[in-house]
């Protein structure tokens, strides 16, 4: 093949440029650390990349709304708790009650005793969390969910509606008790019934020492019922978890740059640069005129 | 054989010599022309044994043809390659202010919202990202048509560039000597218009060329014709089309003009139109599922996105909304301000399925940034390759056509010594002459 001076000298800058190109691209995955600058160089991988960190994003935000939701089941858990300590006051009062060897006046104290111990129960239940009313149904801003009438008598302002906090694609899980579960026990018409009782004597206490038994058990359902909850949710985030430490890895795996290879490859590269530089700089110096004299 | 007839062989020789140093001498003044073809002296004989010289163009036609085939794919993928940086540019993947970013950030504000359905910073939080939102589409779709507009300006810059050559060519097609230096120049133009527009060269047996494109003539013998720029407004983008002075519509295929309006026309269209119809998409359903829900204050029945306005380009949010945060909806029911259904219902939307296409909007929009950056990825591809096979057939024509310094300065001694050869002929001639009329 015949080959020109300009021929040489095309070709060493040209070799010349592909090396420079070789060398920025290395340099620039090693501090972007990223294997790609725009989405063009690798579309496949990119588009990868793009669903996992997608699914991330998803379960980050499920992690979110567990977060809240498990605040929110815990904090109606202990409201559930005191209600039931409270239920428990009201069976050893009617316990006490049942007896046949109490004094009218007291009989009148412990009468006092249940009242209260109703006035609590309300006061629980219309307890907030975050300014939200945690046993209305989702009527969550009515003034007092349960409100007590000039003769006593206690009125649901609520709904029974529930809830419900998305925790993962396909799980949905109500967080709430509403008051109108609470009403169903019928907590407040036994108590209430309990308190007309203790005046009147111990038969008529003990004729409603049964429904306290079955009231009890009532709340504990509930109780057990939001255990169940904490504990799906307390699984959801520890599989959501997972599944983001797995999904980064992958992720880190599809753009990020092996920073061992890309400076073993940039050392290589820079060698053969220098290489280039080197001959290029020896060839362009040969030259015929050099031997004619 | 006379005596003087030596004489005029040594003149002769004397000549031609020169005439090969001339030769040289042009040669090596063009070594760094790339546009030229090295001249070649062929000595010839004449019936008296005296020699003549001709000097030839060292040519290769099939190679030119060659490089200007590849070249009209070459300009075609590589002016793409820098416009499909730009569309890139523009939906700004991956990063902060990417429309995937957004678009995630808007259907988390209503993941946010369906859990806090109370609060009016959080309403506040979704309509903040659906501004956020619409912005977004609204650039991206203004950038598109700008890129547009850039193309058919573009376009004009190309064909006048175009016309410019032909007219050059039909004025060198006019001159009576056909001389190298003139096939030269003609070869450079063509060169140049054939990075430009697809083309088909004929050339008759006196080497005067018709160049045709598309299937209307541009060059056709000393006719020249001009080409020009026509774009139509349909919906959307505008169409950029070629056409003859006679209105007649031209199939530009390839070359930069070529590559510029298979861009606009079809690659630029259709990624509007689709990016269009995921925007549609969003403010469709979130309207639907927003307006069967109730505010704050137990309204119900109003639109979250403007309803007339359903493009990338238009796309906005309610005036309502816009006016009042407290109108967007996240409970099924009235009276019920704790339900977040309808917000998380909103939210799901994001993986809604289309029952049609059965594709989420999401999986719309991805499809739409994977085809362009495979479109984009192809065309570099292309470009990069095409480059490496014109740079390769070049050098195959530098190889063949190029100067040599190396051959020229061996040649141009050994014109030298033939010189002097001549000229040692013509002083033992003349010596011979003086011993010879010594002898009278």
């Amino acid at each position: 093949m015949r080959i020109t001076q300009a021929m040489i000298s095309k070709n060493l800058i040209e070799g010349l440029r592909n090396n420079r190109d070789r060398l920025n691209e290395t340099q620039r995955k090693i501090s972007t650390g990223k294997k790609h600058a725009k989405l063009s160089d690798d579309p496949e991988s990119f588009s990868k990349a793009k669903r996992l960190s997608k699914q991330i994003n998803q379960n980050n935000q499920y992690l979110k709304n567990v977060t809240k939701a498990n605040a929110w089941v815990m904090t109606t858990r202990n409201a559930v708790e005191n209600l039931s300590s409270n239920i428990s006051q009201l069976r050893e009062i009617s316990l006490q009650g049942a007896s046949d060897d109490l004094t009218p006046t007291g009989r009148q104290a412990l009468s006092d005793q249940i009242q209260y111990i109703i006035d609590d129960t309300v006061d629980i239940l219309n307890q907030s969390y975050l300014g939200k009313k945690l046993f209305a149904g989702t009527k969550t801003k009515v003034e007092s969910p349960f409100s007590v009438g000039n003769d006593g008598s206690i009125t649901y302002n609520g709904n029974s509606a529930n809830i419900n906090n998305k925790i993962s694609d396909n799980l949905s899980i109500s967080i709430n008790i509403s008051g109108q579960e609470v009403l169903d026990t019928n907590i407040f018409t036994i108590a209430s019934n309990l308190k007309t009782a203790m005046v009147a004597g111990s038969s008529d206490v003990k004729a409603d020492l049964s429904d306290v038994e079955s009231l009890k058990d009532k709340i504990n359902q509930i109780s057990t019922s939001l255990g169940h909850r904490e504990n799906q949710i307390y699984l959801s985030q520890n599989r959501l978890d997972t599944a983001n430490m797995n999904l980064s890895s992958l992720l880190s795996d599809t753009e990020d740059v092996d920073l061992a290879e890309a400076i073993t490859a940039y050392n290589s590269q820079e060698i053969a640069y220098r290489a280039a530089m080197q001959t290029a700089a020896d060839v362009l110096k040969l030259n015929i005129m050099d031997y004619l004299r | 054989m006379s005596i003087t007839s030596i004489y005029e062989a040594s003149r002769r020789s004397l000549t031609n010599q020169q005439s090969a140093i001339n030769v040289t001498a042009q040669n090596i003044t063009n070594a760094n022309n790339d546009n030229y073809s090295r001249r070649k002296i062929n000595f010839t004989f004449s019936s008296k044994g005296l020699g003549g010289q001709d000097v030839e163009r060292v040519h290769d036609k099939f190679l030119e043809n060659q490089i200007r085939t590849e070249s009209q794919e070459f300009g075609r993928a590589d002016v793409q390659k820098s416009l499909f940086k730009n569309v890139e540019i523009y939906f700004g993947e991956p990063g902060d202010g990417s429309l995937t970013n957004v678009m995630q950030k808007f259907w988390n504000s209503w993941e946010e919202l369906s859990n806090d359905p109370e609060s009016e910073i959080q309403r506040l939080l979704v309509s903040n990202s659906g501004k956020n939102l619409t912005d977004t589409f609204n650039k991206i779709s203004n950038s598109m048509e700008s890129l547009s507009n850039e193309t058919i300006s573009m376009a004009q810059d190309k064909i006048i560039k175009i016309n410019g050559i032909v007219e050059q060519l039909g004025t060198l097609q006019r001159t009576v000597n056909r001389s190298s230096d003139i096939m030269d120049t003609e070869d450079r133009l063509i060169d140049e218009l054939s990075k430009l527009i697809n083309l088909q060269i004929r050339e008759d047996e006196n080497g005067r060329k018709s160049i045709r494109s598309g299937g209307y003539s541009l060059v056709n013998g000393t006719d020249t014709t001009t080409f020009k720029v026509d774009s139509q407004q349909t919906d959307g983008l505008p169409t950029i089309v070629i056409k003859t002075e006679r209105d007649d519509i031209v199939n530009i295929n390839s070359g930069e003009l070529g590559g510029i309006l298979e861009f606009n026309n079809s690659y630029l269209k259709s990624y509007k139109s689709q990016l269009d119809s995921v925007a549609s998409t969003i403010v469709n359903w979130v309207n639907t599922e927003h307006k069967t829900g109730y505010g704050i204050n137990n309204i119900t029945g109003k639109a979250f996105f403007n309803e007339s306005s359903t493009t990338a380009k238009t796309m906005k949010l309610s005036d309502d909304i816009l006016a009042d945060s407290s109108l967007i909806a996240t409970s099924s029911a009235a009276n019920t301000i704790g339900d977040g259904t309808v917000a998380q219902t909103i939210a799901d939307l994001n993986i809604k399925l289309d029952s049609d296409t059965n594709k989420s909007i999401d999986d719309s929009y991805q499809i739409l940034i994977t085809t362009i950056s495979t479109d984009g990825n192809r065309e570099e591809f292309i470009s990069t390759n095409q480059e490496k096979i014109v740079s390769q057939l070049r050098g195959q024509k530098a190889s063949y056509s190029g100067v040599s310094l190396d051959e020229e300065m061996t040649n141009l001694l050994k014109f030298e010594r033939a010189y002097q050869a001549a000229a040692k002929v013509a002083q033992t001639v003349d010596e011979i002459m003086k011993t010879i009329l010594q002898m009278v």
